[in-house]
């Protein structure tokens, strides 16, 4: 066991996990944010989205051990006190969640894209949720959630 | 399996010579999946992707030296890798996801040699050579020497891997590179392909051509690179010259594609790949 502090959804966060804990299980079962999912558990269906330090990544591939100092956001980040995330809100109103299992993921790449890019094209935004799959083959609306968002943002002067 | 952290490089080849057994760890993404499926093992990991001197890309005397800690992402989006070796930074963009490129390392994609690497044809057509570090020295190896099968280099125990480097491409060679996969994102290579060649007024010069996931490593049309020699780009001769590129493969039928289909798309990407470099030659 050991001790290591990151910086979690902008709170200084300290876990003590042992050395070959992966991120995905210090976020579910030592910090009992649950929101973050388990899909493949090899990185290959972005179930478990995050964003570390600005950039997407799957939480089940990162070693805690390898996170010392780093920035870390997940969808409990996402809004605060109750009011949600624009992209939540046009996740809401445009019907992009069906079983919702794939949500946190595709919100927390739809939010690293917006962090990067504010006026993503179609293609961008495509190719941004391109490592999160839907079961539900809910893609299109995904999709003009996220444009949906991105506009109401540029709207608002944010 | 303990996950240790050295603090630099130094450190690092000191702890790998005392336990040359133990694993490194870097972006993870081959090696925490493997570990997963207990494909491997190790007691030990060292795992080295905070070392900052190792990750970095810099211009040096007209080569382009690269940092294996630098990310898929990261060359993708390079200005200076844009400009020098423009078809690394297609390869680069086309591994896996986002989420895979923003962590995985093209240090740890030359030691994983899967044979459907998505760097390494492209870092094979730029004559590429790597550095290999360990606490006796070091020692530069090409490349093409460096993979000797599917898992398999000739890396030792006890070394790292610190940096790979290649000539920046003159103003008279044009590059190519073309990833052929189930779909296009998050999909292992069927056949890819890299070209580089020297053009004079349309006519080809010099030519390689490397293509992964069609053998045991990167195969290169050493063959057919020598029938395109002297020819213009323009000449409908190019199409019975490929045809039979694929003979000098060796793929294997798997779940992704049949033999006959990868030798098949050899020639069809490198078909595409001279109309492309056809189209760079004139605008």
């Amino acid at each position: 066991m050991a001790v290591y502090t990151f910086t979690l959804n902008g709170k200084q966060t300290s876990v003590e996990v042992p050395s070959d804990t992966t991120l995905l299980e210090t976020l579910r079962e030592a910090l009992g944010l649950t929101g973050t999912k388990e899909g493949c558990g090899k990185g290959e269906c972005g179930a478990c989205t995050v964003i570390v330090n600005g950039k997407a990544a799957n939480a089940c591939l990162i070693m805690t051990s390898q996170l010392a100092g780093a920035d870390i956001r997940t969808i409990e980040g996402l809004g605060s006190d109750g009011v949600l995330d624009s992209l939540q809100t046009a996740f809401v109103e445009t019907g992009a969640v069906q079983c919702g299992y794939c949500t946190p993921g595709m919100l927390m790449s739809a939010r690293a894209l917006l962090l990067k890019k504010s006026s993503p094209s179609t293609e961008e935004i495509r190719e941004s949720i391109a490592g999160n799959l839907c079961r539900c083959t809910g893609y299109a609306k995904i999709v003009e959630a996220i444009r949906k968002a991105a506009v109401s943002a540029r709207e608002r002067g944010v | 399996m303990d996950v240790i952290t050295p603090q630099n490089l130094q450190e690092a080849l000191e702890e790998l010579a005392k336990d040359p057994c133990a694993g490194v760890l870097a972006g993870g993404t081959d090696l925490l999946v493997k570990w997963k499926s207990n494909t491997i093992n190790p007691p030990r990991v060292f795992t080295i992707l905070g070392l900052q001197e190792l990750n970095f890309i810099r211009e040096e005397e007209g080569r382009l030296c690269i940092g294996p800690l630098v990310t898929h992402q990261d060359l993708a989006e390079s200005a200076v890798v844009q400009r020098h070796a423009p078809l690394l930074a297609k390869a680069c963009a086309q591994v896996g996801s986002l989420q895979i490129r923003n962590r995985g390392t093209i240090g740890g994609n030359l030691v994983t040699a899967s044979p459907a690497g998505d760097t390494i044809p492209a870092l094979v057509v730029l004559n590429a050579s790597v550095v290999l570090q360990s606490a006796q020295g070091e020692r530069q190896v090409p490349l093409r020497e460096f993979i000797t099968g599917p898992g398999k280099t000739v890396l030792q125990p006890g070394e790292l891997l610190t940096a790979v480097s290649f000539p920046c491409m003159e103003a008279t060679e044009v590059g190519f590179y073309r990833k052929l996969g189930q779909r296009q994102a998050m999909a292992i290579s069927i056949v890819n392909l890299a070209l580089k060649a020297t053009l004079e007024n349309a006519v080809i010069k010099d030519i390689s051509i490397a293509c992964g996931s069609v053998g045991p490593t990167v195969v290169e049309l050493k063959r057919t690179a020598n029938r395109l020699k002297g020819h213009s780009l323009d000449t409908s001769e190019l199409r019975n010259i490929v045809v039979n590129a694929g003979d000098e493969t060796n793929p294997i039928s798997d779940i992704r594609a049949s033999e006959e289909y990868r030798r098949q798309m050899v020639g069809e990407l490198l078909y595409e790949g001279l109309q492309s470099l056809r189209r760079q030659s004139a605008g």
